[in-house]
C-alpha cells in the first residue's frame, strides 16, 4: 500500500521480514516461571474499562441502537420463515401504504450521542420501516410468533412520534349538500371564481326549469333529460356567445357520460370570459365527484374521480398572469437590442 | 402440524426412490409437487404452494432426512475403522478454511512480493494462500488474543462499510464473547479514535480526575478483518504502539499488521470464521482469568480463617490463664 510504504521505511509499523512459517510459534525466551506465579492473578488494570462495547464508534448510544435493531430484525425473518415455512426473502411481505413517520432526525439526535447525522439516520429508518412490514405477517401467523410480535411492537413504539408511525394522508373535504339535494361547490381560474350548485334531473320529480335556449326538458321518463346551465342568472349562451367556452364548461359532464343528469346554476365573479367559463368547469366536476362518489363511497380511483383526473379538470389551474419586471417590457419579453 | 400416515407412505416411498442418504429439499419437493394436485403448465415453486403443503413438505424432509444408507460403492465392501473415527483438529480447521474459500488470494498481476512465503502457487492467474501457514498465525493470533483477555485487557473488533450486515453481526458477537473485555466498531472507523481520543472518546468515569488517568483507555489489541479498508486505524495503531491482528490477502503487505493471518480478505465466511476462533479463544482467557481470581480469592480466604482460628485460640489460652 503506497500511503503505509513511508510508515514502514522510517519504522513506525514494526517490519518483520522472516516468513511466517520459519518463525517460531513461541518466541517467549527459554524461562519458565514457578507454578505460584502461573496461577496467581495478574496485577488490575490502571485505567477502568468503559461501560459500553461500542465505545471506540465514538458513538455508542447509535451504535448500539443500531445493533439491537438489526438482531431483532434478523430474528424476526428467521422466526417468520419458521412459522410459514419459507425462507427469508420468499416472505410475502407487502409495502405500507403510506410512508411511515419516525421520530425527526434532531430529536432522535438528542436522544443518542448528541449528533446524528443523515446517512445513519436514514439506515436507522430503514430498518424500522422493515420491521414494520414485517409486523402484520409476524401477528398473522399465531401464538408462534407472540413474542417476536411484543419486541417489534415495543422497537416501533420507541422510535414512534408522538401521533403514532402511520402517517395519515391529507383527505379532501366532503362536498356540501343542502336539503335539497344541491352540491355547493366553488371552482377557479386565474382570478375568477365560481360558485356552483348542481342538482340531479330525476325523470320522476318535475325539475326547476327557468326560460334557457336549450329545449326544455319533458316529464315523461321515457325521454331523455337536457342539462340546463345558468349563469349570474342567465342563459349560458347569452354569457358566454363563443362556442369554445360552452364546450370548456359541459366538459366534465361529457367525459363522466353525465350530460342531462344534472341542472346547474353558477355565480361567477372576477377574470375575463374563459377565465370564468374554466372556473365554472372546475367546479362542476367537483360536484360531480360530490354527487357521484361521495354518495357511493368509492375509493380515489375508482367512479368519475378517475376519468375527470386523468382528464385534468379536478386541477384548479395554478397558472397565474406573471408580473412584469424592471428592465424589461413586460414579464418575459425583452427591450430591443442595441450594439451601442 | 402432523400429517397422516396414509398420505405419508406413498410419499415417503417416492422420496426414498428419489435419493438415498443425500435427501435434500429440492428433492422432496419434486416429489411432493408432483403428487400434489397442481395444475399443469404452471411454475411449481414456492409461492404456489399452500402454508400445509409447505408444512407437510418441511416434516417429511425433517423425518426423512436420517434414514437412508450411508453406504456407497466404495465404502459397501470394506470397513475402514480409521475411517470413522473424527479428524484430528488440525485437519478440521484446514477443511473448514478450505471450504470457506479462505485460499483464494487475489489475481497474480496484483500481488504484493512480500507475500512469497505464503503463496502456495498459482491456479488460473489467481494466487492460492498456503492454508498451513494460515493455520498456524490463526493459532498465533488465538495464543495472543487469549494472553491479553486473561491479564483483563481491551481487544477491539473493526469491522468496515463495505462489509455485509452478516459479517458485522459476526463482529459484534465477537465483541460480546469476550464479555467486558471485548469492544466493536461494526461500521466506519472513526479517523483519530486512538490518536484524537481526548477529544472524541467520552470519559469512562466522571469522578476521575483528568491528571491521574481520566483519559480514555486505549484498546491493548486491535483486530482488523480487512486491513486495507482501514489505512487511519493502522495508522493510529503503529502510532499509539497497539498490536493488530488482521487477515491480510495476496495484495497486502502483511508487515502493515503486528500478526498478519493470510486468508482470503474478501470471504465473508472466512472473515467469519476468523471472528469466530478467536472470540472463542477470548472466551477461554476469561474463563482462565476468572479462574485464578477464585483461586487466588479461596487461598485469601483459607488464610483468613487460619488467622482467624489462631486469634481465637491465643484468646482461650489467655483466658484459661487468667482463669488459672
Amino acid at each position: 500500500m503506497a500511503s503505509l510504504r513511508p510508515l514502514l521505511r522510517r519504522g513506525v509499523i514494526p517490519c518483520t521480514l522472516t516468513p511466517l512459517h520459519l518463525r517460531p510459534l513461541s518466541t517467549a525466551p527459554s524461562f519458565v516461571p514457578p507454578p505460584s506465579a502461573i496461577s496467581a492473578p495478574t496485577a488490575p488494570r490502571p485505567t477502568p474499562k468503559p461501560a459500553s462495547p461500542y465505545y471506540y464508534t465514538a458513538r455508542p448510544s447509535l451504535s448500539s441502537a443500531l445493533s439491537n435493531l438489526s438482531s431483532l430484525l434478523t430474528r424476526s425473518q428467521r422466526a417468520l420463515g419458521q412459522a410459514l415455512a419459507l425462507p427469508a426473502h420468499k416472505l410475502p411481505v407487502t409495502p405500507p401504504p403510506t410512508a411511515l413517520r419516525w421520530v425527526p432526525q434532531a430529536d432522535l439526535a438528542a436522544r443518542l450521542d448528541g449528533h446524528l447525522r443523515l446517512g445513519p439516520y436514514k439506515a436507522l429508518t430503514g430498518m424500522l420501516t422493515e420491521l414494520a412490514k414485517l409486523l402484520p405477517l409476524a401477528r398473522a401467523a399465531g401464538h408462534a410468533t407472540a413474542d417476536i410480535v411484543a419486541e417489534i411492537e415495543a422497537a416501533l413504539d420507541e422510535y414512534s412520534p408522538p401521533g403514532g408511525h402511520e402517517r395519515v394522508l391529507p383527505q379532501r373535504k366532503p362536498v356540501q349538500f343542502d336539503l335539497y339535494g344541491r352540491s355547493y361547490t366553488v371552482g377557479r381560474r386565474k382570478t375568477s371564481s365560481a360558485r356552483v350548485w348542481m342538482i340531479p334531473t330525476k325523470p320522476s320529480s318535475p325539475s326547476p326549469s327557468s326560460s334557457s335556449s336549450s329545449a326544455s326538458s319533458s316529464s315523461s321518463s321515457d325521454l331523455p333529460t337536457t342539462t340546463e346551465v345558468l349563469v349570474n342568472a342567465r342563459p349560458i349562451a347569452e354569457v358566454f356567445p363563443r362556442a369554445s367556452d360552452r364546450e370548456a364548461i359541459l366538459y366534465p359532464l361529457r367525459i363522466a357520460g353525465q350530460l342531462g343528469a344534472f341542472h346547474v346554476f353558477a355565480l361567477v365573479r372576477g377574470g375575463g370570459v374563459s377565465g370564468q367559463a374554466a372556473a365554472i368547469a372546475h367546479a362542476i366536476a367537483k360536484g360531480l365527484v360530490g354527487h357521484i362518489d361521495q354518495k357511493q363511497e368509492l375509493g380515489p380511483d375508482e367512479g368519475v374521480k378517475r376519468v375527470l383526473k386523468k382528464a385534468g379538470v379536478l386541477l384548479r389551474d395554478p397558472r397565474m398572469v406573471e408580473r412584469k419586471k424592471t428592465g424589461l417590457a413586460k414579464a418575459r419579453k425583452r427591450y430591443t437590442w442595441v450594439k451601442r | 402440524m402432523a400429517p397422516s400416515t396414509s398420505s405419508l407412505v406413498p410419499l415417503a416411498r417416492g422420496a426414498l426412490q428419489a435419493s438415498s442418504r443425500s435427501f435434500s429439499s429440492s428433492a422432496a419437493r419434486r416429489v411432493l409437487v408432483e403428487s400434489a394436485s397442481a395444475p399443469e403448465g404452471v411454475a411449481r415453486t414456492d409461492n404456489n404452494l399452500t402454508l400445509e403443503q409447505r408444512l407437510l413438505q418441511r416434516g417429511i424432509v425433517d423425518s426423512l432426512q436420517n434414514l437412508g444408507s450411508t453406504q456407497h460403492r466404495a465404502s459397501a465392501t470394506t470397513f475402514r475403522p480409521h475411517k470413522t473415527r473424527t479428524p484430528p483438529s488440525k485437519d478440521a480447521l484446514l477443511s473448514a478454511l478450505l471450504a470457506a474459500g479462505a485460499h483464494l488470494g487475489h489475481a497474480h498481476a496484483a500481488w504484493h512480493p512480500s507475500t512469497k512465503s505464503f503463496v502456495h502457487g498459482i491456479r488460473h492467474g489467481q494466487s492460492i494462500i498456503d492454508l498451513e501457514v494460515t493455520v498456524s498465525a490463526l493459532r498465533r493470533a488465538a495464543n495472543v488474543v487469549r494472553a491479553v483477555v486473561e491479564r483483563d485487557g481491551i481487544v477491539l473488533f473493526v469491522g468496515g462499510k463495505t462489509r455485509t450486515e452478516t459479517t458485522r453481526a459476526a463482529i459484534r458477537r465477537a465483541a460480546e464473547a469476550l464479555g467486558s473485555n471485548g469492544f466493536a466498531v461494526p461500521e466506519q472507523w472513526l479517523p483519530g479514535t486512538l490518536t484524537n481520543a481526548s477529544v472524541l472518546l467520552p470519559r469512562v468515569s466522571a469522578s476521575a480526575a483528568p491528571k491521574e488517568g481520566g483519559r480514555p483507555p486505549l484498546p491493548d489489541l486491535v483486530v482488523l478483518t480487512s486491513p486495507l479498508v482501514h489505512p487511519h486505524a493502522l495508522r493510529e495503531c503503529a502510532l499509539t504502539h497497539t498490536p493488530t491482528i488482521g487477515l491480510v490477502d495476496t495484495d497486502a503487505d502483511p508487515r502493515i499488521v503486528t500478526y498478519p493471518i493470510p486468508a482470503n480478505d474478501e470471504s465473508e465466511r472466512t472473515a467469519e470464521l476468523v471472528l469466530a476462533l478467536l472470540g472463542e479463544a477470548g472466551k477461554q482467557g476469561r474463563e482462565e482469568r476468572m479462574r485464578k481470581r477464585e483461586r487466588a480469592e479461596k487461598i485469601d480466604r483459607a488464610r483468613r480463617a487460619r488467622v482467624e482460628d489462631r486469634r481465637r485460640a491465643r484468646g482461650q489460652e489467655s483466658e484459661t490463664e487468667e482463669g488459672m
